[in-house]
Parts: structure tokens; sequence; C-alpha cells
């Protein structure tokens, strides 16, 4: 589904961040990935989705065969792709059941489906808010504002949720959620595993991996994966720590 | 002394017949209109206005609530600047909307509009707002020609009492629109005015309040949509000539293409006017190069105790929320339209507009950006 061949990528200014990144995630798997802050992860997950700001200077990555560096965000996310944000960018003055209407419309019509009308949506809106616990009165804010930091990572998840992506890669959602909303998050992803969708699971805790167990387990060390392995290499790392993986 | 800014345009005026008063027109005659050299002219040219040849014509006046609204029979001049002299000599007639005390009414709607095409349309309005009267005006001044309508209001709003006004500057064509309003407020007293300015060719809207009593306060604030190469420029002029009074002044600008606008915001505080809180907040959008949006915050406080806070920012669209967007298939165009409209939207936090207005409002604004309907507040 996703193949990422040496991926070589950096800031404009020149610094590399990454240093030639293998990564191949067939349908229906769940991939993790751990490494030392500042390693290249959220990186990595933002030259997918196309942020600017990043140069690709050698490798590609497609989608289900489609060149992803050929394509806008948006188009990016209409091919199935989605990103849970490490830190979820706060929209002042837009309605967040606006913004998740209008996200699910762009991408019904890009399928051919009819759009949603407010009906709709707002009872498909409801049904799978409450799911992740989230209420009314956070839909009726602005997009993530004044959010709490566990509030966010739900958000997020609801996005995921509605979109009902083809890849969906996590930064870091379970960073700020506490152990109850860790579980009901868990359980929103679980929900949506299925034979054709996988996910890129990106955390710094092996505390996630037993509710969202991965099929593979990859640590990232300065831009570069230097070692692949099953579930076991999360409880490795959560014992002895980054050091023995360190790049040489 | 036939060369003052203007001279053709009254000469033409003069023998069209439409000069009623002579003393006004002679002191127009006299000074002329202010040219650019004049300081809060600066960044607006009457030079094509004054160009054109134009034939005097009434106000045509729509309301949908009758009784309160009438002409104004008594059109006394008022106090500005040529501009009101253009009105006085013409003797333009206007509406009068008066409001007994104690009065609380549902939101008056009311369209203003020249009777003919390249019309040229002065009015004075009187409103008054009686002691303990609550009222919501909503002015929708348009045109689909290219006239010119030129205005003086004149309000009072007496003790207690509350008037909401939103005047709707709207127009098809290229026409002029340059309204003043003088504002006089009295104890606990308040004035909310919201100014949304639409499409046109050259748009100037004043608002001078004076704050004449304690616990009064004064809300003058203007959304500007402009694009093309359309003109805008609000100027305010708030007197804080008491002592615990309050004003505030939100003004958000949306520029485009090749558009101008200009706020001209101005706060004075009396000697003796105690415990005053002016706040005035600028933002402007940029969206084309060419563009231009000017602020000019002209503070003059001559009392102590007082807390006035004024900013200025000119910006463009939050690239981060963008592409935050963008990622969740939000084509450029809309992600942009639903931030400019979230912009736009930022006067109505200070305002508690009644829900049709606002709706009728943000209804203009999602038109101005392409996206008409497709943004309206979801009911949860
Ligand atoms: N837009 C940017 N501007 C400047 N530096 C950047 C930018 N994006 C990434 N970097 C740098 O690249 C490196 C990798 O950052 P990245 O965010 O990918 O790390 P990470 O592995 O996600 O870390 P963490 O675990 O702390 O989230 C860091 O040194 C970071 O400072
Ligand atoms: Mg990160």
């Amino acid at each position: 589904m996703l193949d990422i061949k040496g991926l070589q990528a950096g800031l404009e200014d020149g610094t590399e961040i990454l240093k030639g990144i293998n990564l191949s995630i067939g349908a229906g798997e769940v991939h993790a990935i751990m490494g030392p802050n500042g390693s290249g992860k959220s990186t990595t997950a933002n030259i997918l989705s196309g942020k600017s700001g990043y140069d690709v200077t050698a490798g590609s990555a497609t989608l289900d065969g489609a060149d992803l560096f050929e394509m806008e965000p948006e188009e990016r996310a209409h091919a199935g792709l989605f990103q849970a944000f490490q830190y979820p960018v706060e929209i002042p003055g837009v309605q967040a059941s606006t913004f998740l209407q209008t996200a699910v419309n762009a991408k019904r019509k890009v399928a051919g489906l009819p759009e949603l009308d407010a009906l709709a949506f707002v009872r498909e809106l409801r049904a799978k808010a409450k799911q992740l616990g989230i209420g009314n009165d956070m839909l009726k804010r602005a997009v993530n504002v004044g959010f709490s930091g566990g509030e966010k990572k739900r958000f997020e998840t609801l996005q995921m949720a509605l979109l009902e992506p083809r890849l969906a890669v996590l930064d870091e959602t379970d960073s700020g959620l506490d152990v109850d909303a860790l579980r009901v998050v868990a359980e929103g992803v679980n929900a949506l595993r299925s034979p054709d969708r996988s996910f890129l699971v990106i955390t710094h805790y092996q505390r996630l991996l037993d509710y969202i167990v991965p099929d593979y387990v990859h640590i990232l060390s300065d831009g570069k994966i230097v070692k692949s392995g099953d579930k076991s290499l999360a409880l490795e790392v959560e014992q002895s720590g980054y050091a023995e993986f360190e790049a040489a | 002394m036939t060369d003052v800014f203007g001279a053709e345009f009254l000469d033409r005026l003069h023998s069209s017949g439409a000069v009623k008063n002579p003393a006004p027109f002679e002191a127009l005659r006299t000074t002329g209109f202010p040219n650019r050299r004049v300081e809060a002219w600066r960044y607006t040219d009457l030079a094509s206005q004054l160009s054109q040849s134009l034939t005097p014509a009434g106000l045509r006046i729509n309301q949908e609530q009758s009784g309160l609204f009438g002409p104004n029979p008594s059109a006394d001049a008022v106090e500005g600047d040529a501009l009101s002299l253009l009105n006085a000599a013409v003797g333009g007639e206007g509406f009068l909307f008066e409001v007994p005390a104690g009065a609380k009414l549902k939101p008056v709607f009311a369209r203003f509009g020249p009777m003919a095409p390249n019309a040229l349309v002065n009015a004075t309005n009187r409103i008054s707002v009686g002691e303990g009267a609550q009222a919501v005006l909503v002015e929708r001044w348009g045109q689909t020609d290219d006239s010119w309508m030129n205005s003086d209001t004149a309000i009072d709003v007496a003790d207690g009492g509350h008037l909401i006004r939103v005047i709707l500057v709207e127009d098809g064509g290229n026409g002029t629109q340059t309204h003043r309003t003088f504002t006089a407020l009295g104890e606990n007293a308040r004035y909310d005015a919201l100014v949304v300015t639409l499409g046109g060719g050259l748009h100037r809207i004043e608002q001078h309040a004076d704050i004449n009593k304690p616990g009064a306060h004064a809300g003058l604030s203007a959304i500007v949509l402009k694009k093309g190469k359309e003109h805008s420029d609000f100027v305010t002029n708030v007197r804080h000539l008491a002592e615990d009074t309050t004003s505030d002044q939100q003004v958000r600008t949306v520029v485009d293409d090749e558009a101008t606008a200009v706020f001209q915001g101005g706060i004075k505080v009396a000697q003796d006017s105690q415990r005053i809180e002016g706040d005035q907040l600028s933002r402007a959008l940029m969206l084309s190069d060419r563009a231009q949006a000017f602020t000019k915050p002209e503070l003059e406080i001559y009392a102590d105790d007082v807390k006035c806070s004024h900013g200025a920012t000119v910006g463009d669209l939050d690239a981060e929320a963008l592409f935050y967007m963008r990622a969740r298939g939000i084509d450029d165009a809309a992600a942009r339209a639903l931030l400019i409209l979230a912009f736009a939207r930022e006067p109505f936090d200070a305002l508690d507009l009644p829900e049709q207005v606002q709706t009728m409002l943000d209804g203009k604004i999602q038109e101005w950006l392409g996206v008409a309907g497709r943004f309206d507040e979801m009911v949860l």
C-alpha cells in the first residue's frame, strides 16, 4: 500500500533530516515507528502529507502505486492518506463541525458520492463523536481552539474516523492522553482496523502498542531506520532505551 | 478664484437648478471639495466623482415596517465637511427613525437607493432613540449603476437607550457612497454600529460619536471587503466628553486585486474625562500584492486615568492552518474561504446582533467569497 524507497529529505536551507528511508506497508498492516526526539519521525509524516518547507532530494513514496510527491496535500488526502498531527493546529473562527463537514464532503465529491447535507452529516458526526467521548460542545467550538492536549488528540482521531483513510499516520496520538482517553482512542483506532486499511503509528511509548498491536516495529535514528522487528522490539526499547540502536 | 477643487461640478449643479440653499452652496463654492492635500482625505481622491455629470435625485426609501419610519421633515444641515455642505445645499431629504422612550423593537430593515441611474442622491437623516429604548436598525444602501449617494445622519440616543445599527453598503456597479453619521450619547446610552462595505467604486463611511454623559458606550466597527479597483475609506472619530465611558472599534479588512482600504480611527479623550476605556483593533488581510491597506490611528488623550489600546496588523492567511485543512482534503480555495470568513466575522463577537441579522450579513460575506451558503454555522 505505502512504499517509501531511499527517501532523503531535509529543510529548504539544505539541512539533511531523512537520510535514506525504506519502508513498505502492506494492506491491513500496522507498523510502529519509535525513535529518539529529533530523529525525523514527524518529518517523515509531514513529507508524506505534503507540508511545505521541506525538500525531497532523493527517493520516492507511493500510495497504492500513485506518486505522493506529484500530488497536492488535498489530493493525497483524497487518495486516502491521513496524518494525525503531533501538534494539531488551532483555527480560530472556523467551527469544528463546519470544518469536518467540509472535509468529508470534499472527499465524497472526489469519490463521486453525493455530498452529505447538514442533517445527514450531523447524524454521522454525533455517532462517531460519541464513541470517542467528544461532546457537542467541542464540535461547536473553533477547530482545536481552547482544546486541551488530550481533546486535540481525540479530535484528530474523530477526523480519522470520519474520513476513513486507506493509510493513517498517527504521530504521537497517545501523547497527552490520560489512561482512560488512551483506551478510548486506541479502541477508536482498532475499530477502524480492516484488511484494506493500514496504520503507521509513531509513538514513544510501548504502552500504546499494548492496545494497538503492531505487526512491525521500526527504530528511526538520525534519519534512518536502524532496526526493524516485531512487537517485542518495542519492549526492548522500553527497557534499554535507544543507545544500542544509535546509527554508527 | 474659480479653480477650487470641484468648481465645474458645482457649476453644473448650480445650472441644473438643484441648489435649494444658497448659503451652504456659497460656502462650498468658496472652499471647494477637499483634495488629497487635506489630511483627512489623504488616501481618497474625489476627482473622478467630481468629473461626472450626475442628475440630482431623491432618496428611495423601502422599509419593511411602517410607523416608526418616515421622511425627515426638518432636514437640518449637519456640521460636517464639504460633503455635508453639498448635502445641505441641495437640501437632500432623508429618513426619520424615531424610537419612543422605553420601546423595545424587533429589528427594523430599511433599504435605500437612488430613483434613477447616474443620480446624485443627497439625504439628511435623523435617528432618535428615546430614554431606555432598544432598537436594531439594519440599513442597506445600494445601487446597480454609477450613482453617487451622499448622506448625513444625526443620531441621538437618550439616557439608557441602546441602538444597534448595521450599515450595509453594497453596490453592484461602480458607484460612490459617502455617508457620515454624527451620534450624541446620553447617560448610560449605547450606540453599536457595524459598517459592512462591499463592492462599489468608492465608499467613504464616517462615524463620529460624542459620548456626552457618564456610563455611555460607542462601538464603531466595520467589515471591509474590497476587490477589483474598489476603494474604501472608513473614518471614525469618537470623543469621550464624560467620565466613565467606553468605546470599541473593531475593523477587519480584506483586500484583493488592486483594491485599497483605508481606516482612519480617532479616539479623543477630553481633559476631565477620567476612567475611560477605548479599544481599537484594525486587522487587514492582503490577498494580492497589488492590494493596499492603510491604517491611521489618531489618539488624542488629555486625561490621565485612561486605558486606550490600539493595534493594527496587516497580514496574510495562516499557512499552518491552510495546510492543516488541505491535509484533510479541503482544497486550497475552500480552505482560504473558510479562513477569510472566520476573519471577517470577528467584529460580530463584540456585538449582540439578532440571529437573523447576523445570518444575513454572514450570507453577504460568503457571497462575496463565492461560497454562498456553503459555510453557514451549523446547529448542533
Ligand atoms: N520546519 C522545520 N524547521 C526547522 N527544523 C526542523 C523542521 N522540521 C524538522 N526540523 C528538525 O528536524 C529534526 C527532526 O525533527 P522531527 O520533528 O521529524 O523529529 P521527531 O522524530 O518527530 O521528534 P519528536 O520525537 O521530538 O517528535 C529536528 O532536529 C527538528 O528540529
Ligand atoms: Mg515528532
